[in-house]
């Protein structure tokens, strides 16, 4: 092999960072993505900023994705996934299911024609991914699209001017050859359901912080399910799914206090009025920048040491939730209109798979081991490193840290 | 101009898809009418390698020397467009980008509207493209040495990865020895390696590199340059040295510091702090007396420290396991946010540390018979008051920078967080850029970061060190800000309003200079300067003048 | 949409931080919702390069608002810039007041690379404002010229 290959798992933030180190080394790099678009969690992620930037780093990112897609050494395989790895450092190879998506990146040019011609009411079954998507290509709704209910339909097809839609299209299998593997399969969203006493997805007004994210991205403002109203008694509550030893997730997800925090600042300065109250074990502040937005938060929001127990619908529009308050010490129901949970960063499902498949160990709570806290991007397997979430949670500028040196490790392995 | 200006213009409707929402040839019949546009071309994939090439023979046939485009955002394929003219032989910035189709097709749908939109779009392109001056590309050599500021595990760490990827690296330590907070630590639980082994490793490692040059009781003393020819003034020892380096590293990591006022304490023998501990802890000697029962107290100096709370957990567990001490930890919110801390704390639980917490009243501290005593409302506990004596009470301390920082960062010029330490709080720099283009920042001189991060901040500043060196040049922008020497009167308003320091004074021209290495092309020199000397290539005043020219037509 | 009986068409032009402000407008396109055509987007590196001579410039030559767009503060690709600009702003409106011209026809805002949405409140909530303040009066005594 003349040209150094690398092969990057996952096009979240772990993934096009490390993916963009190497290609500014000269590396050519294989950037696998199961999604049909690059950007990972990340991307569906909104700016909290309130007055002022609150930090949340995800504005880095549209930027890096936007390199990633037009890098000349780096290769997207989207809606494409690791099979089979075989071979050690220096020469490993690499089977890659690539998935029919039916809609071709290279051609299509996001024209928008191929939506009008569906037939179907919207949501149409043909529609752009979402705004800044990289590659920029329509997505199929296998879930709406008439021609996976047994219809027969080439409404797009036939429309499309450059000729980019091949509904004949089958998944097609892929081999790589590479020196060195990145895994940068980042993180599951903790599910919410698992909680049942909170009644997520019984009760409309329960959402989780990722629910907010994508509220706030694709509607600019919060409005509760229920009523279509803006919310004015807000409780957020932390370590759901983190820090809990009876679902096996005994560790801290970093991430959510200071995201619970900055959701709560960008409601009220959406609206003054709402009160926010938020339900923790251990506050987590610290981090660059964190102490001073701390003190703003102080006195805007209600702070509760405590878990609650259970919610439970007061009326269609409140619910009741039952906590201990520490400091009386007495059992106490609050009603609220909306409730957050705010979910943690969970291993993917998959993991167990891909771990089989590169014959790595799982580490943790199942999260890919590294070999040690201080080469923690190394693994077992000597050529191949993690990158990001998938080692453990992280916020963004960790992500970014932690893939660059990936990225050095990877170099240093090619060399 | 001297030039006789001929305008191409290149339209794409990508892929036929945008001549719904926008009729060409409306504009071209409109632009053809402009005296000085040479040509008017309708592309269907302009991106595309084909049409790229066939735009590039007809620069070269037709003699086009200014490019205006009319088609997606420049922030796609801006780059290519850029390419294919510089293979045709005209300087890629005489181009000039009209986005007519996120800023234009695809948000007015009515489509004389969004033509007449896009016709004003490529006339403000083309008013603006016939002002546009080449600028030339030039490759500046670099010099690959790095100097690292701070021999700390950070500043090593950056040391050792820099050394294997080929650079001569300087790390400068101020200290008789390497290894910074690292020599003060007893233990680095739940780390196996303890401190002196792991410093042993690391010193011994860096020894051995050839391209790793130590120099300890050193300081710095000036700094000029920029990025690629740093020139720098050392002391150490005794002498004085000058060396040029393409890139630092500022790695000086953290001091700590015991809030007294927040305690309402003096420290004694009873009242000690982390640090205290540690060499108590670290030394072989028998204690004068040992300690039955030990208090921490966490949240009080600092609420936002991680390293009080994994020192008061290691410690703590170290105690007890030599002295077989009680041992209790008071605290309002733990940290428990780094990788494996939770499992850390609840070892430290199973293994008899006692926990409490305080909520917004803090513990009650007061001596008492030559034992410390400490009273609380615990969270759990509730109106039950706590009451406990200690031998030995271990106060928690404030993250503070690190002594000389205000020195150092103005030696540097790098800019400040609201808390003094370096790196502006402003996402686009972290990890590990500071204000200025070659110079890092690496571990907890920038903030409180547990010991792994700053391991990972150290790795993270070398291969940003590296990817900005490794090619021996760097290709600059020439004179893409220029300042006219006639005008400047030397006030200095654009060396104090630029952010990266990237502006410097000509002594020859006795005008501001702008350091092309050192400029990220922001403007904001060209919008301070009050004597109008400024300009920023791409951006002059007549460039964006001349794009407000459409509003004086009627609609 | 944005016509009043009279036929007004407000013309706004919108100084865009590339970094930011820029990359929202074209998320906003990626979204297809529709706003003012009114609204021109002129590009800048970053908002600390919109002087208060531009911001004047716009209003001389006929624009019935101006929008200058920054990075959210303290997130400034370019750490300063965005007070800069937000200076340079509240000055030229001092300076409108002292000529007669309404404040409201120039505004500064804040917003991030991935706020489509708020691309879109702003330039609509501005051509909706310019509106309803009708054509700037400097336009008025301007025919011909």
């Amino acid at each position: 092999m003349e040209e150094k290959r690398v092969l990057v798992i996952g096009g979240g933030v772990a993934g096009i960072t490390s993916a963009l180190e190497l290609a500014h080394h000269g590396k050519r790099v294989f950037l696998v993505e199961k999604e049909p678009n690059i950007g990972g969690h990340a991307a569906s992620f909104c700016c909290k900023a309130a007055e002022k930037c609150n930090k949340c780093s995800v504005c880095v990112l549209p930027e890096k994705i936007g390199e990633a897609g037009a890098h000349p050494q780096i290769s997207l395989l989207t809606a494409s996934e690791v099979r089979e790895v075989n071979g050690e450092a220096g020469d490993f190879r690499v089977k890659i299911a690539r998935q029919a998506r039916f809609v071709d990146p290279d051609r299509c040019t996001a024209c928008g024609l191929c939506g009008e011609a569906c037939p179907l009411e919207l949501p149409k079954a043909i529609h752009p991914p979402f705004a800044g998507a990289v590659p920029s290509a329509f997505v199929v709704d296998r879930d709406r699209c008439l021609r996976f209910q047994g219809k027969e339909c080439r409404s797009c097809q036939d429309k499309c001017p450059a000729g980019a839609i091949d509904f004949d299209q089958t998944s097609q299998k892929m081999d790589l050859e590479v020196g060195a593997i990145v895994v940068a399969t980042g993180f599951d969203v903790f599910d919410a359901r698992e909680k049942a006493l909170f009644g997520y997805g019984k009760y409309p007004n329960v959402m989780t912080g990722l629910d907010l994210e994508e509220r706030f991205l694709h509607g600019g403002s919060i409005f509760l399910p229920s009523n279509g109203k803006p919310p004015q008694d807000v409780a957020f509550i932390q370590c759901v799914g983190s820090r809990d030893e009876h679902i096996g997730n005994g560790y801290c997800s970093k991430v959510c206090c200071k995201y619970a925090m900055r959701f709560s600042r960008l409601l009220q300065y959406q609206n003054p009025e709402a009160k926010i109250t938020m339900f923790y074990m251990d506050l987590q502040m610290a981090g660059k920048g964190f102490a001073d937005f701390y003190e703003q938060c102080k006195g805007s929001i209600r702070f509760v040491q405590g878990i609650p127990v259970e919610i439970s619908p007061v009326s269609e529009d409140r619910l009741g939730v039952r906590f201990e308050d520490p400091w009386p010490g007495k059992i106490s129901e609050e009603n609220y209109d909306l409730v957050v949970l705010s979910v943690g960063i969970s291993p993917r499902k998959e993991a167990r798979n891909q771990a089989k498949i590169l014959g790595i160990n799982l580490g943790d709570f199942g999260f890919f081991d590294s070999l040690n806290p201080l080469e923690n991007t190394c693994t077992n397997i000597e050529g191949i490193f993690l990158a990001g979430c998938c080692q453990g949670p992280k916020d963004i500028p960790e992500t970014i840290a932690h893939s660059t040196q990936a990225a050095l490790r990877v170099i240093r392995s090619l060399s | 101009m001297a030039e006789d200006i001929k305008l191409g213009v290149y339209l794409c409707d990508c892929g036929g898809t945008l001549s719904k929402e926008i009729d060409f040839p409306e504009i071209q019949s409109r632009l053809e009418k402009i005296p000085d546009i040479k040509h008017i071309g309708l592309a269907h994939s302009l991106c595309s390698t084909g049409d790229l090439e066939r735009t590039g023979s007809e620069i070269g046939e037709k003699g086009i020397n200014r490019v205006v485009i009319g088609a997606c955002s420049p922030r796609l394929y801006e780059a290519r467009f850029m390419g294919a003219m510089e293979k045709s032989g005209l300087n890629p910035h005489l181009l000039s980008l009209a986005n007519i189709r996120e800023q234009c097709a695809w948000v007015h749908p009515h489509r004389s509207k969004a033509t007449q939109k896009a016709v004003k779009q490529l006339e403000m392109a083309v008013k603006n493209a016939r002002f546009l001056e080449p600028i030339e590309g030039e490759a500046v050599s670099v010099n690959r040495d790095v100097l690292i500021i701070g021999g700390g595990i950070s500043g090593m760490e950056a040391a050792l990865a820099l050394s294997e990827l080929d650079h001569k690296v300087t790390l400068l330590e101020r200290e008789k020895v390497l290894g910074g907070r690292l020599r003060d630590l007893h233990s680095l639980y739940p780390l196996e390696v303890t401190p002196e082994a792991l410093l042993t490793k690391k010193i011994e490692v860096l020894n051995k590199r050839a391209n790793i040059e130590v120099m300890t009781q050193a300081e710095l003393l000036k700094v000029e340059g920029q990025l690629g020819n740093f020139k720098v003034q050392i002391r150490a020892g005794h002498s004085q040295i000058t060396r040029s380096f393409g890139a630092l590293v500022v790695a000086t990591g953290c001091d700590t510091r015991f809030a007294k006022e927040k305690y309402g304490l003096e420290l004694s023998d009873e009242i000690i702090t982390p640090l205290q501990l540690e060499r108590m802890l670290k030394s072989s000697e028998d204690w004068p007396k040992i300690p039955q029962k030990i208090g921490f107290l966490l949240d009080i100096s600092d609420e936002f420290s991680r390293i009080s709370t994994i020192s008061a957990f290691r410690n703590g567990l170290a105690a007890k396991r030599r002295f077989g001490s009680e041992v209790y930890i008071f605290c309002k919110n733990l940290k428990l946010d780094t990788h494996g801390m939770e499992r850390i704390y609840r070892e430290v639980r199973n293994r008899g540390v006692i926990f409490f917490k305080f909520g917004e009243k803090k513990p009650e501290i007061s001596r008492a018979n030559g034992q410390i005593n400490v009273q609380l409302e615990d969270l759990y506990l509730g109106k039950e008051r706590v009451n406990l004596s200690f031998d030995l009470l271990v106060v928690d301390e404030q993250v503070i920078p690190q002594k000389g920082f205000e020195n150092l960062a103005s030696l540097l010029h790098i800019a400040l967080d609201p808390r003094s330490f370096y790196q502006p709080a402003n996402v686009h720099l972290y990890p590990v850029a500071s204000n200025r283009k070659g110079i890092f920042l690496a571990g907890s001189c920038r903030a409180d970061l547990d010991f792994p991060d700053t391991v990972a901040d150290g790795r993270a500043a070398a291969e940003a060190v590296h990817q900005l060196l490794f090619p021996g040049e760097i290709w600059v922008d020439v004179r893409k800000v220029m300042v006219d020497a006639d005008k400047c009167v030397l006030c200095l308003t654009c060396i104090r309003s630029c952010p990266h320091r990237a502006i410097e004074v000509d002594p020859v021209k006795k005008a501001a200079k702008v350091v092309d290495v050192a400029c990220q092309g922001c403007g904001i020199c060209a919008g301070e300067c009050p004597a109008k000397a400024i300009q920023l290539n791409g951006f002059t005043d007549q460039e964006i003048g001349v794009q407000l020219e459409f509003l004086k037509e009627a609609v | 949409m944005t016509e009043n009986k009279n036929g007004f068409s407000p013309k706004i032009a919108a100084f865009c931080c590339f970094h930011s402000a820029y990359q929202a407008a074209d998320m906003a396109g990626a979204t297809r919702h529709a706003y003012a055509d009114g609204i021109y987007i002129i590009r800048v590196p970053c908002a600390g390069k919109v002087e208060g001579l531009h911001i004047l410039q716009a209003f001389e030559k006929g624009a019935d608002g101006v929008l200058v767009l920054a990075c959210p503060e303290e997130s400034c690709h370019f750490i300063s810039g965005n007070i800069r600009a937000k200076k340079r702003v509240n000055h030229i409106l001092q300076v409108l007041e002292e000529i007669g011209l309404e404040p409201e026809r120039l505004k500064i805002f804040n917003l991030a690379s991935n706020q489509a949405l708020r691309f879109l409140q702003v330039v609509n909530g501005m051509a909706q404002r310019i509106k309803d303040l009708g054509p700037s009066p400097i336009k008025a005594g301007n025919s011909g010229r």
